[in-house]
């Protein structure tokens, strides 16, 4: 992928040096013109100086050399007399007049160099002045002149470079910006973009992709609902199975096996119904619950009562401890996660258990710990556990537990909904599994009619 | 939702051997009168009526006290305590940290 920033530098200081190249050789030669004007007039005041101060005698011509404008090699003049003899001249010029007595401009040859001459004729002292410029020396000059006032041209490009390559990145920041909204954004976040904060040319491309992100939304949706909804309708044939099915064992005189599994099997696919709902409903997407300070502990000791039946006929013995804790909180989904650790614990512990459950108020957590001494999760699969339809030794459990292996993904997602924390651990009974759940503390509500509890330990009627 | 056996509409409560009339406040055992209070009978009451499932304490002292009632934090248990007295032996059944339940027999 080619960086558009790099492109536009690229383009744009190639566009200005090519600009400024262009300038500065048209300045060059019009500059070279002007100047070559310019020598040309500096020639003639040098005639009229000369001729101004010429007395017509060949005396002076020591003095001439001191003289400043002619020190300088560049500069050279004849002094001639109408005879034809030469009477002054500078150091360096020739005895003999170096070109033919004609007035007017001209570029002559000799002592090696290439001359520009001036021929000037002073009518009443009747001299010719001959002025003479090297030609190289002249370019010199000339060239040095106006490659001065080409060279910042030169030195500019790197800092226009520059300056391009900061201008385009803040033009293209709006880019990054967008850029970094779809990178920020979460896996399931297919809100829309907001148009306004951003330049008007990405309008067309803000729009596809928000147009991308509603059909997303919108087939996502369809799939999420799809699996619930499915979930739904079954619901009102497979309590009609149930009530046929009930029927069918009392009409019978004696049961079938077959009758009796056919109920089996419709309580399993009641419960997996009722726990894929369950699923659905806690999660982050469906979730319509309601926060407000709970009795967790509360909360608990109804739900045990509520397994009462299952209690008694696993003949389980449980016990609770600890305190009185509040935690914000939204109750149905509450009573899930209770239902479902509560309802594990009992599944999975073997007749005759025990399980311990206790909610501790520890500084400004809130521990609710459920506890058995069944067999347990081996460490290297609390992870898998809360993965859905995950079920510890697959179908073994199939044939003698009502389960599907949503329980512990429902209540991660409770867990999830409420910010808190599940620790899987060793039960400290001498099997089992321990389920932490820690919740962040509330402050017990002051109008609440609760009447405090406090448990007497060593009283044999005391729960 | 508060589950209840389809025993409560019916005036007796029979479990195992106690009978309960909850047309005349009546409680017998083995034919037998049983002589409870006010307090006692009404817990009674509250876990025969909802027999298996475990009562919690916070349940019966709603039951028996009204709102505002100044209750002795072992009310329930002193109760409990009493009854056990005058029943076969764990008839009443502990859970501890939770509450009470009378199994059906």
């Amino acid at each position: 992928m080619k960086s558009i920033r790099i492109f536009l530098v690229i383009i744009l200081i190639a566009i200005v040096t090519l600009a400024n190249f262009i300038a500065a050789l048209r300045g060059y030669t019009g500059s070279m013109a002007e100047a070559e004007k310019l020598f040309d007039q500096r020639l003639l005041q040098q005639a009229e100086l000369l001729a101004y101060s010429s007395t017509g005698q060949a005396s002076e011509q020591a003095n001439r050399d001191d003289e400043s404008a002619f020190n300088d090699q560049s500069l050279q003049f004849q002094i001639i007399s109408d005879a034809g003899t030469v009477i002054d001249r500078s150091a360096s010029m020739p005895d003999k007049p170096v070109t033919d007595l004609i007035a007017g401009l001209n570029i002559i040859n000799f002592n090696n160099y290439r001359w520009h001459v001036l021929v000037y004729k002073e009518e009443k002292k009747s001299l010719w002045i001959i002025v003479a410029e090297r030609n190289d020396q002249r370019y010199l000059l000339a060239e040095s002149m106006i490659l001065k006032a080409v060279f910042p041209m030169v030195i500019a490009i790197p800092i226009i470079g520059l300056i391009i390559w900061l201008v385009v990145g803040f033009g293209l920041r709006p880019i990054n910006r967008l850029a970094s909204e779809f990178r920020q954004r979460e896996a399931n976040d297919l809100s829309i973009i907001k148009t306004t904060t951003m330049p008007a040319e990405f309008n067309q491309l803000i729009d596809s992709a928000n147009e991308l992100l509603r059909r997303l939304d919108a087939s996502f949706e369809r799939e999420k609902r799809f699996s619930a909804d499915a979930a739904h309708e079954l619901r009102t044939p497979i309590a009609a199975m149930k009530i046929h099915c009930d029927n069918l064992l009392q009409e019978m005189p004696s049961p079938s096996v077959s009758a009796i599994n056919l109920q089996q099997g419709i309580e399993r696919m009641s419960y997996l119904v009722e726990q894929i709902l369950s699923l659905n409903r806690m999660s982050p997407d469906h979730f319509m619950g309601r926060f407000e300070p709970l009795n967790l502990t509360q909360l608990l000791k109804q739900q045990v009562a509520e397994q009462s039946f299952a209690l008694h006929q696993h003949r389980h013995t449980l016990e609770f401890e600890g305190d009185e804790c509040w935690i914000m909180g939204d109750s149905a989904a509450l009573i899930t996660l209770l239902n479902n650790l509560l309802g594990n614990a009992i599944k999975y512990t073997p007749k005759g258990g025990k399980i311990h459950v206790a909610t501790w108020l520890r500084d400004h957590q809130v521990v609710l710990e459920i506890m058995d001494n069944g067999s347990g999760i081996a460490p290297d699969s609390f992870d898998r556990v809360f993965d859905r339809f995950y079920r510890l030794d697959g179908d073994r459990n199939n044939s003698n537990v009502l389960g599907c292996g949503l329980g512990l993904s429902i209540v991660k997602q409770v867990v999830d909904l409420h910010g808190a924390k599940i620790t899987l651990t060793h039960s400290r009974f001498a099997t089992g599994l321990l389920v932490i759940v820690s919740f962040a503390a509330a402050q017990k509500p002051l109008q609440s009619g609760q009447r405090t509890i406090a448990t007497i330990k060593d009283n044999p009627n005391a729960p | 939702l508060e589950r209840r056996l389809g025993t409560s509409d019916t005036a007796t409560i029979d479990v195992g051997t106690l009978s309960l009339n909850t047309a005349n406040f009546h409680a017998s055992l083995d034919g037998a009168d049983l002589a409870l209070s006010k307090r006692e009978y009404m817990l009674l009451k509250a876990l025969v009526e909802n027999l298996g499932i475990i009562q919690t304490k916070e349940n019966l002292e709603a039951k028996l006290y009204s709102w505002g009632d100044e209750v002795a934090s072992n009310a329930i248990e002193v109760h409990i305590h009493n009854l056990r007295k005058k029943l076969p032996e764990s008839f009443i059944r502990t859970v501890r940290g939770i509450g009470y339940v009378v199994d059906r027999q």
